[in-house]
């Protein structure tokens, strides 16, 4: 399979966004939204792959923090993964069943190939690899596709108020603050002392 | 296949060259030893189960003291399959000095591996292993050696006279000159409030692997690291290796460490037709099974067969994996069954190729030199060869056209 660059123009996505407008900038403020949320919990997530917070949906789009987007997301060929996460609200219970923390290995044109590594407990540490599609990659995370990037996969069961339970999977790439100045400096003192202080031979 | 665990120490003039594998990426080291206990340790090694650090494990089976029997330690590059457990070995191996390519003075890499905290896969990439090496380093006030090609890492002379040299072939001054310029795009990007992903997989990384020569007296191993052959760079990989000072081109090696999991890359004709010896040489090889390709590919097995049958690998690559990933709950088979995730374990084999040959020089020795000198082919029948865990001969893999 020829190797291709992380791609977020794909040619249903295009074309759903040109044959709905309206579905677009709702996606769109989704995004946003959900882009927002894990901006401001960045620091939390790069520490702890445990962090699973609920993403609550803006009021503008439907009661209580809830809509119905199965329509947008049909429109838009997105996967159960991406509906996972737009489908959160705080009135769901999430229970998790498997996490892996992922580091993405190769990139092809469809999908790409993770290893996995087990947060699962009592479980061995030998690794695992999979193929997962990008069609499965939330469209705000499809940017973060890249050799090295690193993300988190979980697998579980979702309860709605209803009682209703759903299994759902999600996927989500890890993100880092940028670097005030002084960060940058502490970053340069630090190897100043070890270039100062080693004893190079 | 090998069996059982060494418990034997080598002889006080035995050199010994010991290959750890864990397959599939799990990682690689070598131990030498030279002679008198001084010890040589490249890279290093971790049980994904037990979290046992394998090198040390295993000096620690033969009754050798890391902190007083190793001189010396390298980081052949900066993969994640060969530098995962390094800083313990640095710290166990407490008056050992350190040895790396990427890690020099006024070397960018130093202002990287300080980036850690600000890097979105520090573990993954090896900089955070690198780091705690760094920090080792400094705080126990030990130097740390830039190699770089022709450049002496080790030499003393043993009790017995004979001298010992451990010489870095690799990398050259263009090789470190290019990823000088690479890890400063990648520090600028981090200046400009950029966030960095370290592609520890990137082209060109095993370029700055450390070859590494090993003299005890007249004999003669080479460390293949994972160099590769870059014909677009001749002054870069092994053609560049080739044409150090210091690299025998006279049919003089008795061993090699078999570059890069016996990838078509790592092959270069010039090492087997001018450096290693012309009828069997040992060599040994460890195996990897990245994505969909597996290392070593029957054509190269066959590749490597026809030069030597004293061939060993340390694991079968072919084995490597479980389809539907580990054994776990049935609930979490289900899960993985239920979004149709395409998953399967990647098995730790580890194997442990030894070879141990008796290099001291008595009045016989000297004698036997004099009259067998010139036919070097014979030198390769003096070594003893062990095969512990899933250790194999290479002949034992599958070649072109036959099923694996």
């Amino acid at each position: 399979m020829k190797r291709s660059q992380p791609n977020t123009d794909l040619p249903e996505y295009q074309s759903s966004l040109a044959s709905s407008e309206r579905s677009s900038d709702m996606i769109a403020t989704l995004e946003k939204q959900v882009d927002n949320h894990i901006r401001s919990n960045e620091t939390e997530a790069s520490e702890s792959p445990e962090h699973n917070a609920l993403i609550p949906l803006p009021e503008s789009l439907g009661t209580k923090g809830e809509v119905d987007v199965e329509p947008l997301v049909k429109e838009l060929n997105a996967t159960v993964l991406s509906r996972s996460i737009l489908k959160h609200s705080p009135s769901t219970r999430f229970e998790t069943i498997q996490k892996w923390e992922g580091v993405v290995e190769e990139i092809f044109e469809d999908h790409f190939v993770a290893r996995l590594y087990d947060l699962t407990a009592d479980i061995s540490d030998t690794i695992e690899e999979a193929e997962i599609q990008i069609d499965d990659i939330n469209l705000s995370d499809r940017k973060l596709i890249e050799q090295g990037a690193v993300f988190y996969l979980t697998l579980g069961k979702e309860q709605h108020k209803s009682g209703r339970i759903q299994k759902v999977s999600r996927i989500r790439f890890k993100r880092v603050p940028p670097m005030s100045e002084e960060e940058f400096d502490e970053v340069l003192d630090q190897s100043n002392q070890y270039k100062h202080n080693i004893r190079w031979e | 296949m090998g069996v059982g665990k060494p418990s034997d120490p080598p002889g006080q003039y035995d050199l010994e060259i010991s290959l750890l594998g864990g397959g599939n990426g799990y990682g690689e080291s070598v131990l030498i030893h030279l002679g008198d206990d001084v010890w040589v340790v490249v890279d290093s090694l971790l049980d994904p189960k037990s979290k046992e650090n394998l090198p040390l494990a295993y000096l620690d089976s033969i009754g050798v003291d890391p902190a007083e029997s190793v001189k010396l330690i390298v980081a052949s590059h900066w993969h994640k399959d060969h530098i995962a457990g390094l800083a313990d070995i640095v710290s166990a191996c407490s008056k050992a000095e350190f040895s790396s390519s990427v890690a020099r003075e006024n070397s960018m890499f130093l202002t990287l591996v300080s980036l850690d905290k600000h890097i979105s896969n520090p573990t993954y990439s090896g900089v955070r292993e690198f780091r705690h090496i760094l920090d080792n380093v400094l705080q126990s006030k030990r130097p740390l050696k830039n190699a770089i090609e022709d450049r002496l890492l080790l030499a003393y002379k043993r009790s017995d006279g004979v001298a010992c040299e451990v010489w870095a072939l690799s990398p050259s001054d263009d090789t470190l000159l290019h990823f000088e310029s690479k890890f400063g795009e990648l520090i600028k990007k981090a200046s400009d409030g950029k966030a960095i992903t370290v592609k520890a997989g990137g082209p060109g990384i095993n370029d700055t692997s450390v070859v590494l020569l090993i003299k005890v007296g007249e004999t003669h191993v080479l460390l293949g690291a994972d160099l590769e052959v870059t014909p677009s760079h001749p002054t870069r990989g092994w053609h560049a290796v080739m044409a150090s000072t210091k690299c025998p081109k006279g049919n003089e090696v008795e061993v090699f460490k078999i570059p890069h999991h016996g990838s078509e890359n790592g092959y270069h004709q010039d090492v087997w037709d001018r450096s290693l010896l012309k009828d069997n040489p040992l060599v040994a090889l460890t195996s990897y099974a990245p994505g969909k390709k597996k290392l070593p590919e029957p054509k190269e097995v066959k590749k490597i067969l026809d030069h030597s049958e004293n061939a060993f690998i340390t694991s079968s690559p072919h084995t490597a994996v479980r389809p539907g990933g580990k054994k776990r709950s049935q609930k979490a088979m289900n899960a993985i069954r239920g979004i149709g995730l395409n998953i399967k374990e990647l098995k730790f084999h580890y194997g442990h190729v030894r070879l141990r040959k008796k290099t001291e020089r008595t009045r016989f020795s000297t004698v036997c030199d004099s009259i067998f000198g010139s036919q070097r082919n014979r030198r390769s029948a003096l070594w003893e060869v062990n095969l512990y865990g899933e250790a194999k001969k290479l002949s034992a893999l599958p070649l072109p056209g036959s099923k694996c």
